[in-house]
């Protein structure tokens, strides 16, 4: 079976000329949290979808389990009996009270009473049992989406938006639950628009733009990413050559785009105002010189050109 | 494949129970019976129906008689017409609802064959359309039993019965594409326009003498109300055929529910 819980290349979804998932490979390991940031309409519920078999690539295969995902019309129980899945908004029916959802989800998963208890249980959700769901507030709507993703205790969950709705205390019990189950070995595969809880739950977070994944960030990434580095920015364009030609003359290697120039090595951060006589001599004088710390937000807004959803 | 599909209809029974709409059609059926006796109450006494007026007036051109074949007649009248309205009801409320509540993802995600729930959508449907059809059957015969109406037979009763049972039946079938367009339709409007539009043509097609020829008159040809045509071999096949294109068009177009949901 592997120890790949999600596996896709080359994955591609078309809607007529628009690509909204472009080419995606993507490596999720067993027992690993994977996080997954997107603005809006980046293709993060596409990739979503074609991950649990709810729509066909265009191109490209996807493996969920070490089993290929078929198409929407295949639901045989491998891999799926395996799987947990939130899509966007938890589908609840409105005269339906909470145990109802439980008590359904457990009959075609083909579990007991004792399951639907426990995870009453383990999502709080004890006291609004006999609440139909039309009357729950937006953040118990998603606790009891998420409790009919877990009740089957899957080796693999799939959540779209997990903390949605959530307050602040429940934000932090998603997150301790998400955790626990990565420690009992459970892989979570979550697309979140809160960057702080990806980057304080996962382990790897990867960053999807205009349907393409444009960077991979592993736990070290994230880490390196609360480092200081300089941030360099020059008025003339013309200037950002001769900027770069300076600092790598001194030893220096700097990130460039447009006209800011970032420098990550410890000659640079604990130097500024060398680097800054430097260029004023190179003649590519700084229009702003600051050591900053990039915190995954920021890497975020820097790779993806706007602000996060 | 069975455990899937008890699963299934358990939880389409559970959505139904928790809902207002199943006492609701029940309630229609209810005052359905309750204009019956109410012709009959006053087809019984012209006298009182000329004091009634409009009402009265109404009864007489019913072409009802106060007896038991003119209440059966009424029965199959409801049955031929009103089936039609409240079961294309039910179907969309029970596919419908799946695209106004936002779960048809969750049904699609399942890891139970999708024409296993079609299946039990349909089985919940069958199963509340003959109760609906047993509870209108029982009370008018609950009404005509009370009101000691004339002419009782076994005969009568059964002809009456059987002929509203066979048309319900039938029905049934004619109201199965109701399904596909709620799917198309991904909620209510379409499937409820739809039934409207299959009422219009029904209506035509008797008038036009065709009534045992289109899926949505034949239930009334059955029932007996178009004196001059009878339910035939074609008739049989081509309500026969429109129940089985509902029933498999459902299926296809969960079987290829991709996008957008």
């Amino acid at each position: 079976m592997g120890d790949r819980a999600i596996q896709t290349r080359g994955v591609t979804r078309r809607y007529g000329s628009v690509t909204a998932v472009d080419q995606v490979d993507l490596t999720v390991a067993r027992g690993e949290i994977y996080g997954f940031l997107g603005r809006n309409g980046a293709g993060k519920t596409t990739l979503i979808r074609l991950l649990l078999g709810l729509i066909r690539p265009t191109a490209g295969t996807v493996e969920v389990l070490g089993r290929p995902v078929a198409g929407p019309a295949d639901r045989r129980p491998a891999p799926w009996s395996r799987v947990g899945y939130l899509v966007e908004d938890p589908g609840l029916y409105p005269d339906l009270t909470v145990l109802d959802h439980l008590r359904i989800a457990a009959r075609y998963r083909g579990l007991d009473a004792t399951a639907v208890t426990d995870i009453l249980t383990s999502l709080d959700l004890g006291r609004y049992a006999r609440s139909r769901a039309r009357t729950l507030s937006t953040g118990n709507r998603q606790r009891l989406g998420l409790a009919t993703a877990l009740i089957h205790r899957p080796e693999l969950v799939i959540l779209d938006e997990p903390a949605n709705g959530l307050d602040p205390a429940g934000v932090v019990e998603v997150r301790d639950l998400l955790r626990a189950l990565a420690d009992g070995g459970v892989t979570v595969f979550m697309s979140s628009h809160i960057i702080g809880e990806v980057s304080r739950l996962a382990d790897r977070v990867g960053v999807i733009h205009e349907g393409a994944l444009v960077a991979e960030l592993s736990v070290d990434d994230l880490r390196a990413l609360g480092r200081q580095r300089l941030v360099v920015a020059v008025s003339d364009p013309e200037h950002v050559d001769r900027a770069d030609r300076a600092l790598r003359a001194a030893g220096v290697v700097a990130e460039v785009a447009g006209t800011t120039l970032v420098c990550s090595e410890a000659l640079a951060v604990g130097h500024p105002e060398r680097v800054a006589t430097l260029l004023v001599e190179a003649g590519a004088p700084p229009s702003h010189l600051a050591v900053e710390r990039e915190d995954l937000e920021q890497h975020f807004l820097r790779l993806t050109g706007g602000e996060p959803s | 494949m069975t455990g899937h599909f008890l699963a299934a209809l358990s939880a389409e029974g559970r959505k139904a129970r928790r809902s207002k709409v199943p006492p609701l059609t029940f309630a229609v059926f209810t005052v359905a019976a309750g204009i019956g006796a109410l012709f009959m109450f006053i087809l019984r006494d012209p006298e009182r129906a000329r004091r009634l007026g409009i009402l009265g007036q109404k009864a007489q051109l019913s072409g009802l008689t106060a007896d038991w074949a003119g209440l059966l007649g009424f029965l199959a009248q409801v049955i031929a017409v009103g089936c039609l309205l409240l079961f294309a009801f039910i179907v969309t409320w029970v596919f419908g609802r799946e695209f106004a509540d936002g779960t048809a993802r969750y049904l699609l995600a399942l890891p139970v064959s999708r024409t296993t729930i079609v299946l039990a959508k349909f089985t919940l449907i069958t199963l509340w359309a003959l109760a609906l059809a047993g509870w209108l059957i029982g009370l008018v015969l609950g009404v005509g039993w009370l009101m000691h109406l004339p002419g009782w037979s076994a005969d009568v009763a059964l002809d009456g019965v059987g002929s509203a049972l066979i048309a319900a039946l039938l029905m049934l079938l004619a109201v199965a594409p109701v399904a596909v367009i709620a799917c198309l339709g991904r909620g209510y409007l379409a499937p409820l326009g739809s039934a409207l539009g299959a009422m219009v043509v029904a209506q035509i097609a008797a008038v036009l003498g065709w009534g045992a020829l289109v899926p949505w008159s034949i239930p009334a040809v059955a029932a007996g109300l178009a004196p001059d045509a009878a339910v035939g071999p074609a008739s049989l096949g081509i309500i026969g055929l429109t129940g089985l294109a509902g029933l498999i068009g459902t299926i296809a177009w969960w079987h290829s529910a991709d996008a957008g949901l």
